[in-house]
């Protein structure tokens, strides 16, 4: 393929008018990402009076308030970090069997359960959740963080098992007989040969459904409304108090498992890769 | 291989009854059980007939219609700008799945502190000359049309909408267009009978999937919506909080409706990506020869 193309030098060359495409791409990157330094410079900013382009005076008041106890942020951290790891364990659960039998199986039904796993993508969980409230409340799952987990797997699950279903699909059959003639079974079978390959799907799936989770509001809201203990719950009040600095302290702590993700597991996967683990 | 025995049909739904357990029990039981709730005492009727509903409906319209298609044209154009020079670029997958990875609360509180009145823009206005006083600056946020939950749709789905449609830019579609050019086509006949053909449907898939999310997502409107009128998340949400036990079969009702609007794009949804994959099929066989 890249013999294929012109080296990017002459591409560069041959072509002036791509210096006006260059710039559009990078002011339209720019524009995506100008929204976040605002937030940052707002967020350690002690006074910063109408109609100023910058702050009168820098502070760290609104991070002192919202890392204090009195504001129970990190309590909510911790809780939305440990509630996002069990629903990404059990979408994974969920998700390993099912995902084999769609990718390799054809069965009258099939159809139907392919079009189930689409619709949540699409349509909100909460109308489920604002249904399911009643039957919560008599199995005691209401005001309960095991009920909103559940209700956390309707909309992450579909991602995972898209991801787990990609990856069966191009992982082929061959190399589970392969190891099968050579007397692997069972779990022998899954944990030394199935796992591994599934590994960079499970991650992909898993950091979809972990940030997915962490960021859940309304869901959490409905299920959980009275307790207030996930972060997204505990921030919106922040968002909300008119106290600019607060505010954006707050979004950017919201926003940190999704940046924690983007930087680190992705590193991680990279290195995994870089280690062979095909080999 | 797998025999068809009743044995191995068994094995078959036993592994996929947690899936079905999740989705069937827990979101389609839900959706079941939202409907009873919803149906006698003429709780549609009554919906319908409010007009702060009538006009909500308007608005959630008017924001799904608006924000997808100011998306997907904005992301289609970046895609083809990126796929042109730079369509490989580690720094540039970066920055455009660092939007895509926050939630969404974030980005509307983004808008609040560059679009209030009093904000980054309004600050700007007023430095070259324009809003003497915050009152001065049209109110973007809150404002009737919803030109800040546009706005934060936006800021955060264009890059979605480059994610989806960039590989096929860059992908089979490229490689055949230049095959295309090279037997003579001009860029012209390239795009309007290879790029095209398989960029529509990436695009509209893409369209419909964030016409149903704008259509039925509850956070954007909550932090940067005004009051009246009201998107119909908000609507659904409040009126189930309500302790005026009529407004319950109201909640649900209008639950209901989103379910069923986001059910009809999904199908859609379905049938796009269905037209996706014969064309890319059509045009791998047309490389392998």
């Amino acid at each position: 393929m890249s013999e294929a193309r012109p080296s990017r030098a002459r591409r560069l060359l041959a072509a002036p008018p791509h210096l006006a495409v260059r710039l559009f791409v990078a002011a339209a990157l720019a524009g995506l990402a100008a929204p976040f330094l605002p937030l940052l410079v707002w967020s350690f900013t002690r006074r910063w009076p109408w109609p100023d382009l910058l702050p009168s005076a820098l502070g760290t008041s609104a991070w002192a308030y919202v890392l204090s106890p009195a504001s129970q942020v990190l309590p909510a951290l911790l809780t939305s970090l440990v509630l996002a790891a069990g629903v990404t364990l059990a979408a994974a659960l969920v998700g390993l069997p099912a995902s084999r039998v769609l990718a390799r199986e054809n069965f009258r039904g099939k159809k139907a359960v392919e079009l189930l796993t689409l619709l949540p993508l699409m349509v909100p969980a909460y109308v489920s959740a604002m249904g399911l409230q009643q039957v919560f409340l008599r199995l005691d799952l209401q005001d309960s963080l095991w009920g909103v987990g559940l209700a956390h797997l309707l909309p992450t699950v579909p991602y995972m098992l898209r991801a787990l279903t990609a990856a069966y699909a191009t992982l082929g059959e061959r190399l589970d007989d392969q190891a099968r003639t050579l007397g692997a079974g069972g779990a022998q079978l899954f944990w030394r040969v199935t796992f591994p390959r599934l590994l960079p799907a499970l991650t992909a799936g898993g950091i979809f459904v972990f940030l997915a989770s962490t960021g859940q509001y309304l869901l959490t809201l409905l299920l959980d409304g009275g307790h207030a203990r996930t972060l997204p719950l505990v921030l919106y009040p922040l968002l909300m108090s008119g106290d600019r600095a607060l505010a954006a302290a707050a979004s950017l702590l919201l926003a940190l498992p999704s940046l924690l993700c983007l930087w680190l597991v992705e590193g991680a996967v990279r290195r995994l890769y870089a280690g062979g683990l095909g080999s | 291989m797998s025999r068809a025995t009743d044995g191995s049909a068994m094995k078959r739904w036993l592994a996929l009854a947690p899936l079905l357990g999740v989705l069937g029990g827990l979101f389609g039981g839900g959706l079941v059980l939202a409907a009873a709730q919803s149906l006698g005492a003429g709780a549609y009727a009554r919906l319908l007939a409010d007009p702060a509903f009538r006009d909500g409906l308007a608005l959630t319209l008017r924001v799904s219609v608006l924000s997808a298609a100011v998306a997907t044209a904005g992301g289609t154009l970046l895609a083809a700008a990126i796929a042109r020079v730079a369509g490989r670029s580690r720094v540039v997958a970066f920055l455009l799945r660092a939007p895509l990875s926050l939630p969404h609360m974030v980005v509307a509180a983004m808008m609040l502190l560059a679009f209030s009145n009093s904000g980054m823009l309004a600050r700007l206005a007023h430095a070259f000359g324009g809003a003497a006083e915050p009152a001065d600056f049209p109110d973007l946020v809150y404002d009737r049309f919803g030109v800040g939950i546009i706005g934060a749709y936006a800021l955060k789905e264009i890059p979605f909408v480059t994610v989806l449609v960039l590989p096929v830019l860059t992908g089979a579609a490229q490689r055949l267009a230049e095959a295309a050019a090279t037997l003579g086509a001009s860029p012209r006949q390239a795009f309007r009978r290879v790029t095209w053909p398989l960029l529509w449907p990436a695009a509209a898939a893409a369209a419909t999937i964030l016409f149903a999310y704008a259509f039925g997502a509850f956070e954007v409107p909550y932090v940067v919506g005004r009051t009246y009128p009201k998107m119909m998340p908000v609507l659904a949400y409040q009126k189930f909080l309500s302790i005026d036990a009529g407004d319950r079969p109201e909640a649900l009702a209008a639950g209901l409706m989103i379910a069923a609007v986001t059910t009809a794009a999904a199908l859609v949804y379905a049938a796009l990506l269905g037209v996706q994959a014969r064309r890319l099929a059509a045009v791998r066989a047309g490389l392998d020869e």
